[in-house]
C-alpha cells in the first residue's frame, strides 16, 4: 500500500505541473550508510534506490516526491548470533532550490519523509519482539545535475536523514547518509 | 561492557547437607561388626557385615548412635572398653574413623547431643561413671563420677536443649537428672527420682518436653517432663502400665504424637511391640499393648541399648534382636507402623542388637555462580540469567540431575517454584533463563538429586539488582 504513495503524490502535483516551467523525474541509487554503531555492526551499510518526480516551479524553486527502497540487510544478532533482517523504506516529499548554469545545476533541498522499518529475528526465543513500525522525520540533501543532453541529466546527491526510532525501550538511530547518483529526464514547457 | 552490565553477584550458601534417604545400621554384639540396611528399597537391602576385626578382638558391641549430620556412627564395645567412630557417609562402605580407649570404663549406652557437640556414654558396670566425649575432636574423653550416693548409670539421654542429662539406674530404680557443665565434661548438679519399676531405656520427644523411660521389671513406662534445662518433673500421667511384657527399648515417632515400645521378658518369648499415645507434654496413655510380634526372642534386659529406631517419615521402624545372641531365630524386624506388620530383614544376623536409622546424605552442588547477560536486539534487550555450579564430590551415590527453583528476589521463601531440572550428565553444569526483563531479579536455589531420587538441601544465589530498578 505504501508503495503507491509516490504515485499519489505525483498525481496531486500534476495540476501544479500544468503551470510549471518544467517537470522532471529520475532514478537514483547508491550507498546508504547507517549512523548507529549497533545497526552498523549487525546490518552494515547498504544500498538504496530513490525514484522520484519533481516540478521546477519558478526561479529555481522545486518540489517533488519519491520513494526510497532497497536497504534490506541480513546479519547475525545478539549473544546467540541469530539470523536477522532489517528493512527500511521511506516515502519522501521535498522542496528545494536549484540554480541553473549551462549544463550544470547545483541544488539543495529539505524534505519530510515517512520511513517504515521492519526487523525480523529467526529465533524460537519467546523474548523476540516484533519490530514493524513507521517514523517520520525531516531530512536535507544537496547535489548537482549535469546535462549532457538537453532533457537528460546525470545527478549526484548527498542526503542526510536523521531517523530516531523507539519502538521499545531503546532509542535507535536508523538515519544516515545517502550517497547516490542517477539519471533523470526533464520536460520543459 | 556494552553487552554485559557487569553485575556483581551475591552468593549465600544455605549449607551443603542433606536431605535424606533412610538407612538403618545395626551392631552385632558378639561378632563385633556392623551392617547397614538400605531402607529405601523393598525389601530392604543389607550391606556388610563391615569392620569385622576392627571393632575389638573381645567384648560386645552393644549400642550405636548417629551424629546429627549423619556422617558418623558411634559404637560402644562394652567389654573391649572402647568407643569407635565410623564414617557412614557412604553407607555401602563404612570406614573406621577413630577409636577412644576408655580404660576400665564399660561403654554401654551412647547419647549424642542434638547439636552434635558431645556424647555421653553410660558405664554398664558398677563404676558410677559417665564418659563425656567432645565430638569435634573425638580424641579423648572425660570421666564424670556421679555424685548421687550409690547410683549407677545404664541408660543415658540428652535433652533437645543440649543441656539436660537424664540417667537411668536399673539397680537402684532411680532416675537421675541434671545439667551439663560449660566444659561439657560432667554435670553441674544431680537430682533424682525413684522409679516404680526398673528403668532401662530413655527417649525424649522431638519437642524436647516429654521424657519416657522404659522400666523392664515392673512392666511400665515412666512419664516425665523437662520444664527447663536440667529440670525434670513427673508427667501429669506419671506412668503407663498394662504392657504385655516388660518394656525394653522405647522411641518416639518423628511427630512426637506416638511412642513405640519393644517389650520382652526373661523366658525366650517373642518380643512384642506396644505403642503409646502422647496427648500433651507429660501426658501419655496406652495406645496398644501388643500390636506386633517381632522377629526376635528375649532372654532378659537390654540395659540402655537402643534396640528400636523409627524412620524419619514415621512410616516404619526397625527393631534389634532380643537379649540373646545365640537364638538363631533372631533377625532385625522391619515394622510397618501403619498396620503393625513385622517382617524379618533378611541378611541381618542373630546377634544384632543396637539399631539406629540415619539419613543418606545428598550434598548440594558447590560453587554456584550467576551471570547476568544482556542480549541486544538493538531495538530492545533481552536479559539472561546464567546459573552455573559444580558437582559436589562428597556425594557417594551418583547425582542424576539438578533441580532449579526460583523466586522473585525480594519475595518470601514460600514463593519458590521449580523452574527446571538439569541432567547431571551434561559437560557444563549450567542453566540459562532467557527472556527476562530489565527489572526481573531473581533468587535461585539449586539442589542435587541422586540416583535414588533423594534431594539435597539447596544452595542459593541471587541477582544483585533491586526489583523494579535497573542495574
Amino acid at each position: 500500500m505504501k508503495k503507491i504513495y509516490p504515485f499519489v503524490i505525483c498525481f496531486l502535483l500534476l495540476p501544479v505541473a500544468v503551470y510549471a516551467i518544467d517537470f522532471s523525474f529520475g532514478f537514483q541509487g547508491g550507498l546508504r550508510t547507517v549512523s548507529d554503531s549497533a545497526i552498523k555492526d549487525v546490518y552494515k551499510n547498504g544500498v538504496c534506490y530513490f525514484p522520484y518526480a519533481a516540478i521546477n516551479l519558478f526561479k529555481g524553486f522545486t518540489i517533488g516526491a519519491g520513494y526510497e527502497f532497497g536497504y534490506s540487510r541480513e546479519g547475525k544478532i545478539g549473544l546467540y548470533e541469530e539470523d536477522t533482517t532489517l528493512k527500511v523504506t521511506g516515502i519522501q516529499a521535498f522542496i528545494g532550490y536549484q540554480y541553473s548554469l549551462p549544463m550544470v545545476t547545483p541544488y539543495v533541498f529539505v524534505g519530510f519523509g515517512s520511513f517504515s522499518y521492519k526487523q525480523t529475528v529467526v529465533s524460537d526465543n519467546p523474548a523476540v519482539q516484533p519490530v514493524d513500525a513507521t517514523q517520520s522525520t525531516f531530512f536535507v540533501a544537496g547535489g548537482v545535475k549535469i546535462y549532457p543532453m538537453k532533457n537528460i541529466y546525470i545527478s549526484a546527491e548527498v542526503k542526510y536523514v536523521p531517523l530516531k526510532v523507539k519502538p521499545y525501550d531503546d532509542e535507535v538511530d536508523l538515519g544516515g547518509l545517502r550517497l547516490m547518483g542517477g539519471l533523470g529526464f526533464t520536460f520543459g514547457y | 561492557m556494552k553487552k554485559l552490565f557487569g553485575f556483581l553477584l551475591f552468593i549465600s550458601f544455605l549449607g551443603s547437607l542433606a536431605f535424606a534417604g533412610p538407612w538403618g545400621i545395626v551392631v552385632n554384639v558378639s561378632s563385633r561388626n556392623i551392617q547397614t540396611i538400605d531402607l529405601g528399597q523393598t525389601p530392604p537391602k543389607v550391606y556388610g557385615p563391615f569392620l569385622t576385626g576392627s571393632l575389638g578382638t573381645s567384648g560386645e558391641i552393644l549400642d550405636v548412635a548417629i551424629t546429627p549430620d549423619s556422617n558418623y556412627a558411634l559404637v560402644a564395645n562394652f567389654g573391649g572398653h572402647k568407643v569407635y567412630r565410623i564414617d557412614i557417609s557412604d553407607p555401602t562402605n563404612p570406614i573406621l574413623a577413630g577409636a577412644i580407649d576408655v580404660g576400665s570404663f564399660y561403654p554401654e549406652d551412647i547419647a549424642i547431643s542434638p547439636n552434635g557437640q558431645f556424647a555421653v556414654i553410660s558405664d554398664g558396670s558398677f563404676n558410677r561413671e559417665l564418659a563425656f566425649i567432645n565430638l569435634s575432636s573425638f580424641s579423648n574423653y572425660s570421666l564424670y563420677t556421679m555424685t548421687s550416693s550409690n547410683l549407677y548409670a545404664q541408660a543415658v539421654a540428652i535433652g533437645n536443649d543440649n543441656s539436660t542429662i537424664i540417667i537411668c539406674d536399673y539397680y537402684t530404680k532411680r532416675i537421675v537428672y541434671g545439667r551439663v557443665n560449660a566444659s561439657l565434661t560432667g554435670l553441674v548438679s544431680e537430682s533424682n527420682y525413684p522409679s516404680d519399676g526398673y528403668p532401662i531405656n530413655i527417649t525424649i520427644s522431638p519437642d524436647g518436653a516429654t521424657v519416657l523411660i522404659a522400666n523392664f521389671d515392673g512392666n511400665l513406662v515412666g512419664v516425665y517432663q523437662i520444664t527447663a534445662p536440667g529440670s525434670l518433673v513427673p508427667g501429669s500421667t506419671p506412668k503407663v502400665t498394662g504392657f504385655h511384657d516388660s518394656p525394653q527399648s522405647i522411641a518416639f515417632s518423628p511427630d512426637g504424637k506416638k511412642a513405640y515400645v519393644v517389650c520382652g521378658n526373661y523366658y525366650g518369648n517373642v518380643n512384642t511391640l506396644a505403642w503409646l499415645q502422647v496427648n500433651s507434654p507429660g501426658n501419655v496413655t496406652m495406645g496398644g499393648e501388643r500390636v506386633a510380634n517381632l522377629i526376635s526372642y528375649s532372654y532378659g534386659a537390654y540395659f540402655g541399648i537402643d534396640a528400636l529406631a523409627v524412620a524419619p517419615a514415621g512410616n516404619y521402624a526397625i527393631a534389634g534382636n532380643g537379649s540373646s545372641s545365640s537364638d538363631s531365630r533372631n533377625r532385625v524386624s522391619l515394622i510397618n507402623l501403619s498396620n503393625y506388620q513385622a517382617t524379618a530383614i533378611d541378611g541381618t544376623q542373630s546377634d544384632a542388637k543396637g539399631v539406629a536409622i540415619f539419613n543418606e546424605q545428598v550434598f548440594a552442588p558447590t560453587n554456584p555462580g550467576l551471570e547476568r547477560k544482556t542480549n541486544n536486539y538493538i531495538f530492545y534487550k533481552e536479559y539472561i540469567n546464567i546459573l552455573n555450579w559444580q558437582a559436589n564430590s562428597k556425594n557417594k551415590f551418583p547425582i542424576s540431575k539438578y533441580r532449579i527453583y526460583r523466586k522473585a528476589k525480594d519475595a518470601a521463601d514460600s514463593s519458590y517454584t521449580q523452574v527446571a531440572e538439569v541432567d547431571a550428565s551434561i559437560s557444563i553444569l549450567q542453566y540459562t533463563e532467557r527472556g527476562l526483563k530489565k527489572t526481573d531479579y531473581y533468587t535461585y536455589r539449586i539442589t542435587s538429586i541422586n540416583s535414588r531420587g533423594l534431594e539435597s538441601l539447596p544452595v542459593e544465589i541471587s541477582n544483585t539488582g533491586t526489583m523494579g530498578r535497573a542495574k
